[in-house]
C-alpha cells in the first residue's frame, strides 16, 4: 500500500507517450492528487478521475475508455486473465493506452500475457527535487528485460524501451 | 384553435398529489396537482389516444377506484362537476355555489338573498354582484363559463422533445420494455437529427398501472443523438432501476436539455478523435458525481487545493506548484509516531502501520496555516498552534513521504505527526 511509484511511472509514461489527449484515472479508491501530478511534470487538466464501486467496475470503466480511444489508468487489487485480455483487446480496438497499477508480487508465470509489457516499479533514492523510480521490465513482447531508472520532473532513461508495441509516442 | 378540454380528478383518499400528477402524465403532458384532493389535467387533443373522452374516463376509473372525475371546457367547471355533479352530467347551472370554489362567507351571504345554485348566481347583474359580495363570486363564475382566464400551474411545461407510447395491454417483460425503448429512442433521435440538436439530458418515464412512475435519468458530457448508444444506456439502467410491478401502461422518453449538434459527414477520410462516446457511457454508468475533472482551487491547504469540475467543463491549465506536492494524498491524514531529535526538527524515523521507516534525509518545513478568517475564534487554543509544518522525507529504500507536524512545541496541546501523502 505504501508507495506511489507506480502512479508516478504511469504519469510519466502518459506524459511522454500520450501527450495532451484525454486519459481516465479510475480506481475503487482514487487518491491521486492532481497538484502532485502537476508538480511531477504532467498536466492533470486533460485527465478525468473516476471512482468505481469495486475493482470490477473500475476495470469495466477503463475498458469503456480504452474502447473509445482514451488512455486508461486503473488501479486494482485482483486482475483475472479474462479482465487482462478484455483490456488488451479494448486498447487494441480503440487505439488507446492502458496502464494497470497493482500492488502484487512479481509472478510472471501466473500473470496474463495479454499485456504488451509488465513493469515492477520501486522508489529509488534520489535528490529532493526529483523523485526517482527504479522500473524493472519483467515481461515485454519484443524487448529484453532490464532495469531502468526514471526521474520524475526530469525525464526518463534514454535506454528504456519506450518504443514497445503498447507504447506509441505522441506526435 | 381547438377548444380546450379539462379533466378534473378528485381522489377520496389522502394521496401524494404531486406524485399522482406525475403519473397522470401518462395521459397528457399537462397535469397539475389541485389541492387539497385532486389533479387537474388539460386533455386537449389527447382523449382520442384512449378511445375518446369516455374511454379515457373508463381507463382512469379502472386505475383509480373511488375517484370522481369530470370533463368540461373550463378548469373551474370541470372542478365543480367532478365534486358536485352527477356522473356524466355536463351542466354546471344546477350545481350548488360551493362548486365554484367560493369561501364559506360569500356563500352564506348569497344564500340569505336566496341564491343557492350557479344558475341563480348567473342571473344576477354582475356590477351589483361585485359591489355587494366582492370580486370572488363574479370572477369564479366568469372562470367557470370561460369568460375569464384561469392560471393553472402545470408541473412541467409542455416538453418539446418528448415521445410517448401508451399501451392497450400493460407491458411486463424486459424484452417488451427494451423494444419499446428502442422504438422511442429511434423516433426521438430522428426528430433531433432533423433539428440538428443533441440531447444532454434524457428522462425515460414508466407509468405503471398502480400509479407509480419510476424514471431513468441520463446525462451526457457532450450532446448526443446516437440512438444505439442511448438505447444501450437506457437498457442497461432498465434492469437495475426499474421495477415493472403489475405492468407498465405508457412510456415517455423526453430530452429535457438539448444543445446544437451539427450533422457530420460519414466515412470521409480521417476523422478527428471524438471522445464524447466513452465519456457519455462512463458518465451514465458511474454517475455524475463519480466522474470528474480536476481544477486548481486557490487554497494553500492541500485538501482544498483541488476542485471537482463536471466532465462538461473546459479542461483547466494547471500551474506547476512552487512547493513539492505528493502524487497520492491520503485523506484523512494518517496519524504516525515520529522521532525528532530536537523539537521543531524534521524526524529521523517514523512508524506507519506497524512498520518503522528510518529516514535518509528530509526537506522542509513548509508551514501552512489555517484560514483563520473563515473560522470562529477559539479562546482555548491560540491560532498560532493550528499550523502544519510539512516535510518531504525519504527513507532508506528511497520511498518518499509527505509528513506534517500539527501544532507547536511548548503549546497548549502537544504536537502530533501525520502522514499526508506519498511521492514515490
Amino acid at each position: 500500500m505504501g508507495t506511489a511509484a507506480h502512479a508516478g511511472l504511469a504519469a510519466l509514461l502518459l506524459g511522454i507517450v500520450w501527450g495532451e489527449r484525454p486519459a481516465l484515472w479510475v480506481s475503487a479508491a482514487p487518491d491521486w492528487y492532481p497538484p502532485g501530478l502537476a508538480w511531477a511534470g504532467v498536466d492533470p487538466g486533460c485527465y478525468l478521475f473516476a471512482q468505481a464501486e469495486d475493482d470490477a467496475e473500475a476495470l469495466g470503466s477503463a475498458e469503456v475508455a480504452l474502447h473509445g480511444g482514451m488512455a486508461g489508468v486503473v488501479a486494482c487489487e485482483a486482475l483475472s486473465r479474462l479482465a487482462g485480455k478484455r483490456l488488451a483487446l479494448a486498447a487494441k480496438q480503440g487505439g488507446g493506452l492502458g496502464l494497470v497499477l497493482r500492488h502484487a508480487p512479481a509472478r510472471t508465470r501466473e500473470d496474463s500475457t495479454a499485456f504488451a509489457s509488465r513493469w515492477m516499479v520501486h522508489p529509488a533514492p534520489g535528490g529532493p527535487h526529483a523523485p526517482k523510480l527504479r522500473a524493472e521490465l519483467l515481461y515485454a513482447k519484443g524487448a529484453m528485460p532490464g532495469t531502468y531508472l526514471f526521474a520524475l520532473k526530469e525525464g526518463w532513461d534514454a535506454e528504456a524501451p519506450l518504443s514497445l508495441p503498447g507504447l506509441r509516442r505522441a506526435g | 384553435m381547438q377548444k380546450r378540454r379539462f379533466l378534473s380528478l378528485a381522489c377520496a383518499g389522502p394521496d401524494d398529489l404531486a406524485k399522482l400528477a406525475l403519473w397522470c402524465q401518462a395521459f397528457t403532458p399537462l397535469t397539475a396537482p389541485d389541492p387539497p384532493d385532486g389533479v387537474m389535467l388539460d386533455i386537449t387533443g389527447c382523449a382520442h389516444l384512449f378511445g375518446g373522452e369516455a374511454g379515457l374516463i373508463a381507463r382512469l376509473v379502472a386505475r383509480l377506484p373511488g375517484a370522481r372525475m369530470a370533463i368540461a371546457d373550463t378548469a373551474a367547471a370541470a372542478w365543480g362537476l367532478a365534486r358536485y355533479g352527477k356522473p356524466g352530467g355536463s351542466d354546471i347551472l344546477p350545481l350548488p355555489l360551493a362548486a365554484l370554489r367560493l369561501a364559506p362567507d360569500p356563500i352564506a351571504r348569497l344564500r340569505r338573498i336566496g341564491v343557492r345554485t350557479i344558475g341563480q348566481l348567473a342571473r344576477l347583474p354582475r356590477a351589483g354582484l361585485v359591489a355587494g359580495y366582492g370580486q370572488a363570486p363574479a370572477l369564479r363564475l366568469a372562470q367557470a363559463v370561460g369568460e375569464a382566464p384561469e392560471i393553472i400551474r402545470f408541473i412541467t411545461p409542455p416538453p418539446e422533445w418528448r415521445e410517448a407510447e401508451p399501451y392497450m395491454d400493460p407491458l411486463l417483460l424486459p424484452a417488451q420494455l427494451q423494444a419499446a425503448l428502442r422504438r422511442l429512442t429511434t423516433k426521438l433521435c430522428a426528430r433531433l437529427t432533423a433539428a440538428t440538436l443533441g440531447a444532454t439530458a434524457l428522462t425515460a418515464r414508466f407509468y405503471r398501472v398502480d400509479r407509480a412512475c419510476p424514471a431513468i435519468h441520463l446525462a451526457f458530457a457532450a450532446p448526443c443523438r446516437d440512438e444505439m448508444q442511448i438505447a444501450k444506456l437506457l437498457i442497461e439502467k432498465l434492469a437495475r432501476e426499474i421495477d415493472p410491478g403489475f405492468g407498465i401502461e405508457a412510456i415517455a422518453l423526453e430530452a429535457t436539455a438539448t444543445e446544437p449538434l451539427p450533422l457530420e459527414q460519414q466515412d470521409m477520410g480521417a476523422k478527428t478523435p471524438d471522445y464524447a462516446r466513452p465519456l457519455n457511457t462512463l458518465l451514465n454508468r458511474l454517475g455524475p458525481e463519480k466522474l470528474w475533472r480536476a481544477a486548481p482551487h486557490s487554497s494553500h491547504i492541500p485538501e482544498f487545493a483541488v476542485q471537482r469540475m463536471a466532465v462538461k467543463a473546459r479542461p483547466m491549465v494547471w500551474p506547476t506548484p512552487h512547493h513539492p506536492r505528493p502524487i497520492r494524498l491520503l485523506t484523512p491524514p494518517v496519524p504516525i509516531t515520529a522521532i525528532a531529535p530536537v523539537p521543531d526538527d524534521p524526524p529521523v524515523q517514523f512508524t506507519w502501520d506497524g512498520q518503522a521507516h528510518r529516514l535518509r534525509w528530509a526537506t522542509g518545513p513548509e508551514r501552512i496555516a489555517r484560514d483563520w478568517w473563515a473560522h470562529p475564534f477559539d479562546p482555548t487554543r491560540p491560532e498560532l498552534e493550528k499550523i502544519r509544518d510539512y516535510y518531504q522525507v525519504e527513507d532508506m529504500e528511497g520511498a518518499r513521504f509527505w509528513l506534517f507536524r500539527a501544532g507547536l512545541h511548548e503549546g497548549v496541546a502537544t504536537p502530533r505527526w501525520y502522514l499526508h501523502g506519498l511521492f514515490a
